[in-house]
Formats: C-alpha cells, structure tokens, sequence
C-alpha cells in the first residue's frame, strides 16, 4: 500500500553560522566553521571550543518578536525559527489540523543553574511548559508534544510527526528542535572527557571527541501538495532502534544503529543502492564512529558518500537531528555534497566513504542517521522529486 | 482499530503501593521513597547488580517493568519486535538539581559522569531495554500531565503499522515529594 506522501515545505536553521537555512548552507559550502575557542568563565572555567550563537546577534533579532524579554534565550531561539517557517510557507497555524512537536534534551536547563536561578518561573525549566510557551505564542490550538530522548530527538520527532501525518490526524505539523551550550551540558560532556579541545575530527584518525554546538532547526511536514514548487523533498520514512547494551556507550558492533536503518529503508521502500548520499551522526568520539562503521558495512553501504555535520556547527543535541537534515535535504536541492570537515585520513575499523572534497553530483534519495545515550538510534530518508516522477 | 478503553496488564507504583493488575503486590507506607524501592526491589528477588548504580527515577521504572514483565511476557518476540513508548513531566529533575549542585562553585566542582548520565530521561528506556535485550522502536515525551490516550494510540499504530508486536507503554515521573509509575503491556 503506497503510504502517505510528506512533503517538506519549508525549514530554518539557526546557528553560529546564520539565522536562515540559506545563511547556514551558504556557509557551509565555503568550508567555514562556527566552531571557535571560547575563554569566558561565565560559560565554562577553562577555554572551550563550542559553536555559540553569538549574544548581540539574537537580541537584534528577537526585536522582531512579541515582547521577547519573557522569554528564554532558547525559547525566543525557538520563537524566531518557527516564525521564520510559518512565514515561508504561509501555513495556517491557527487550524485545528495543525500540530508543533518540539525536541529537545535539555530544555530551558540553563534556568537551574545558581547564576540565572529567580530570572523565570521555576517550572519554566519543564519541558511541557517550555512547550505551552511556544504553543501560545503562536495561537495554535493543540497542545505541543515534546520528544526528549537525547542525541536522536530531532531525527525521532520528524518520525513521530510521520507517524501522526500517516494516520492523517494532522495536515501540518511544525517540527523543531533545540538546545543551549550551557555550563551544564559542558561540564557533564567534560566530565565523560568526551570534548575535543580543537575543532573536532569526525571519522578522522586523531579525532579525540566533539565540541558542543547551539542551534534551532526547524521543518514543517505537510501531507498538502506545495502548489508552488516544481521539485518536491519528501520523508519517505524513518525508525527507531535501541542496542540493548550500554546507557553511556555505544554498541561495539554496531547492530543497532543497523536495525535502525534497516527498518527506515523498509519503512521507505527503499534499498540500499538507491541511497545516493548519508549525512551520519559523527560525533568524532572514538567509540561513535568505530560504531557507525560497523553499522554502515552491516547494511551494505560502505560506498555510498557521507559526511558529519559536526565540524561546521558542533554537536547541538536535540537540534542535530533536525539541522542536519535540513542542511542533508539543500545537499538534495542543489546536487552539492560538503567535504566532511575536520576528517583527513580514515580511523575508523571498517572503510567507509568520507567526503574529502565538496564537490557536485546528481542526488535524489538521501539517509540520515542519529544515536545516542541511552543506546539509541534513529534513521530517516528523504528523497526529491518532480512533479514528473510523482 | 482496537478501542483505547481495551484492559491491558498493568502494573502501578505511587503511595509506597506496587498494584499488578489491580492487585497489591507490595506495599510499605512507612518508607521514604529510596528505602520503599530497595525493599521492593529485594521483594521482588530482582537480583541486578547494576540497579544499585541507578538514579531513583530509573528505579522506579526498572522496578515498575520488573513487576510488569515478571512472567516472561517478552518471551518469544524478537529483540526488535519489541517497542516502548513511555513519558513524564519533569524529565530528570531530581538529578537534574543534584547535577547543578555539584557546579555551583567553582572552589568545590565536581561534576560526576555516573550523575551526569541520568540527567537524559529516556535513560529508563535504555536500563529496560537492555535487561530484557529490547532493540526495537521507542520514544520518550514529555508533558506537563500523562495522556494516556495519545500513548496508547501510539503504542498501537506501531502495532498496527507493524513496527513492533508488542509495546511496553507508560509514564514514570519523580519528584523529591511525589513519585508515580504505570506501566502497560499493550498486544
């Protein structure tokens, strides 16, 4: 039975390198990274190397917002990305067929610590009151669900909003995703030493670790035909897996992330050597991308090239998932695949085909992956088309 | 499609109470929660080593599906045949708290990876999956109260679409005054 067809009409990202997807892709395409090394012990007590959106940067542009100053930095963040998306695609976010999921790992976290502790209700810090905030700047009328299930939130909420567009409960729904670089967040991933004290190395031989990024990426997912566009991106489908082995580290063998991905080819009837492109997690943690190697040979895909994200805007979490999409779908769009930034030469076990050069080639199916604490795993594909071919 | 109002097991922990199906599986009022959870845990013979290195959010949980799954009623599916949809509304608050306090002060710093780790609350997802080697579909919500039709919904397209033959559905939540944790077997 042929599923339900899922557009993506429209999409932003908000980073170090820009508060539009254009900004971010124009960006990346010039090899420029938004990684820098940060000494201000008001975020962390040593030097760090982070992607930070800078301060001055998001106060000139929450004065396009109403009354900002109630808000939280990542929840204007969010306030600003969504606006951005309804006002591209003109979608009606008042109608009852509407829906926002929001991901995230840690939310408003940086209100717990002592320093900002008094600046906004306590309960602020919850998610689902996060959620309602951004819910009721927005007048939509159902309540926003949260996914919080560490590094894969993003790519797991757009699998979510598939699940509830399939079952045509919806016609629209906002997926965004977001978290801060906080001195929470710093000092938990320092204290695993799982942080690279330069600009990190995905896939790369002297890789060492990530560095944390900042950022908002958000998508609307429609199952309306965009009148307006002769080339259409798609969600074909996606899945969900656990390794069932660690709360802290990955698989050694790489089966889950492979059941993951597995299942999103399925899920998409797709096959493997229709996958002309993967846009991976990479961490540039040793143990991460020992284990998408292993999970990439296990599902026949050691040819296909791929990149990590990471060395342009660091890890950012809840929002990985979902900028690392949108950044995969303009690699669709525009037929450009970026060099993988940071990789030289191979360190992982098992060959894989890392981007070296960013360079052009036509695409059409793309797979992008997730994992993360917990032992979790999440896969996704995208496809484009013409009004040809649907 | 199954009506939501369809009885399935069930197992419930609030109020020093352990309900299995309606039934009181264990009880001790008296106790604060972390004893309350250690004698459940003796109770119920669960024998894991590694549950002594759990937060008390993630005890509640593993002892919730403990109590659930006690039968064996995972037995016979596939690793990835199994799916879990689960929620809460304040995350990982407690450890979250107990997490900033440990970096308030600089003079006295000592962020812990073994605290940090729990500050992620689909970390119960990932202590139950690999006790029962559960590789299947799963998902962590968060909202401000437990909606137990959209998970069940949930829990059954995946059913129905034929992403998972059997679901572990719930809501597990703890604060420093107020814990509760139900858990359903949805088929």
């Amino acid at each position: 039975m042929k599923q339900t067809t899922i557009y993506i009409t429209a999409d932003n990202i908000i980073s170090s390198l820009g508060f539009t997807t254009k900004a971010n892709w124009e960006n990346i395409v010039a090899e420029r990274t938004g990684v820098e090394c940060h000494h201000d012990t008001s975020i962390y007590p040593s030097p760090v190397w982070i992607s930070k959106i800078k301060e001055e940067t998001l106060t000139a542009a929450s004065k396009a917002l109403q009354n900002p100053r109630q808000y939280s930095k990542l929840e204007q963040l969010f306030l600003l990305s969504i606006k951005d998306v309804v006002e591209r695609s003109k979608i009606d976010i008042l109608a009852e067929d509407s829906l926002i999921i929001i991901a995230s790992t840690k939310g408003n976290i940086d209100l717990l610590e002592h320093k900002n502790q008094g600046k906004f209700p306590s309960n602020r810090v919850q998610l689902g009151t996060m959620a309602e905030q951004i819910q009721q700047y927005f007048n939509n009328p159902n309540t926003p669900l949260v996914v919080c299930n560490a590094c894969i939130s993003g790519v797991l909420a757009m699998d979510v909003a598939k699940r509830l567009l399939r079952r045509k409960k919806y016609k629209n729904i906002i997926v965004t995703g977001g978290d801060l670089v906080s001195e929470f967040t710093l000092s938990g991933f320092k204290s695993f030493k799982a942080m690279s004290d330069a600009p990190s190395k995905p896939y790369d031989k002297n890789r060492v670790g990530i560095n944390l990024g900042e950022g908002i990426g958000t998508v609307l997912l429609s199952t309306e035909k965009p009148v307006d566009q002769t080339e259409f991106i798609t969600l074909e489908g996606g899945a969900s897996s656990n390794d069932a082995n660690h709360i802290s580290g990955p698989s050694r063998t790489g089966d889950g992330l492979f059941i993951a991905i597995d299942k999103a080819l399925k899920d998409s009837a797709s096959t493997s050597d229709e996958i002309d492109y993967m846009s991976m997690h990479g961490t540039a943690t040793p143990y991460n991308d020992e284990m998408e190697s292993k999970a990439i040979a296990l599902a026949n895909l050691q040819e296909v090239p791929l990149n990590s994200l990471k060395g342009y805007i660091g890890h950012t979490l809840g929002a990985a998932g979902l900028i690392e999409s949108i950044v995969a779908i303009q690699s669709l769009k525009n037929n450009l695949l970026y060099r993988s930034l940071g990789f030289e030469e191979l360190g992982v076990p098992v060959p894989i085909n890392v981007i070296k050069e960013t360079s052009s080639m036509p695409l059409h199916k793309c797979l992008k992956t997730a994992s993360g604490f917990g032992g979790c795993n999440a896969a996704m594909v995208f496809a484009k088309s013409s009004n040809k071919t649907l | 499609m199954i009506p939501t109002e369809k009885i399935y097991p069930c197992c419930e922990i609030k109020a020093g109470e352990i309900i299995l199906d309606g039934k009181v599986l264990y009880e001790n009022k008296e106790l604060p929660f972390p004893k309350f959870i250690k004698g459940a845990y003796k109770a119920l013979e669960l024998n894991y080593p590694k549950f002594h290195k759990m937060d008390r959010l993630c005890k509640l949980a593993f002892v919730a599906a403990n109590a659930l799954l006690k039968e064996g009623q995972l037995e016979g599916y596939a690793p990835s045949d199994i799916g879990i949809v689960m929620a809460n509304s304040k995350a990982t608050l407690h450890t979250d708290s107990k997490y900033a306090d440990s970096i308030k002060d600089r003079a006295d710093y000592f962020p812990s990876p073994a605290v940090f780790v729990y500050t992620l609350p689909n970390i119960m997802v990932g202590e139950i999956c690999i006790k029962y080697k559960i590789k299947g579909e799963s998902v962590f919500f968060v909202s401000n109260t437990f909606d137990k039709k959209m998970l069940t919904e949930y829990s059954q397209d995946m059913i129905e679409t034929g992403n998972a033959k059997i679901c572990l559905m719930g809501w597990v939540d703890y604060t420093d005054t107020d814990y509760h944790a139900i858990l359903y077997l949805i088929q």
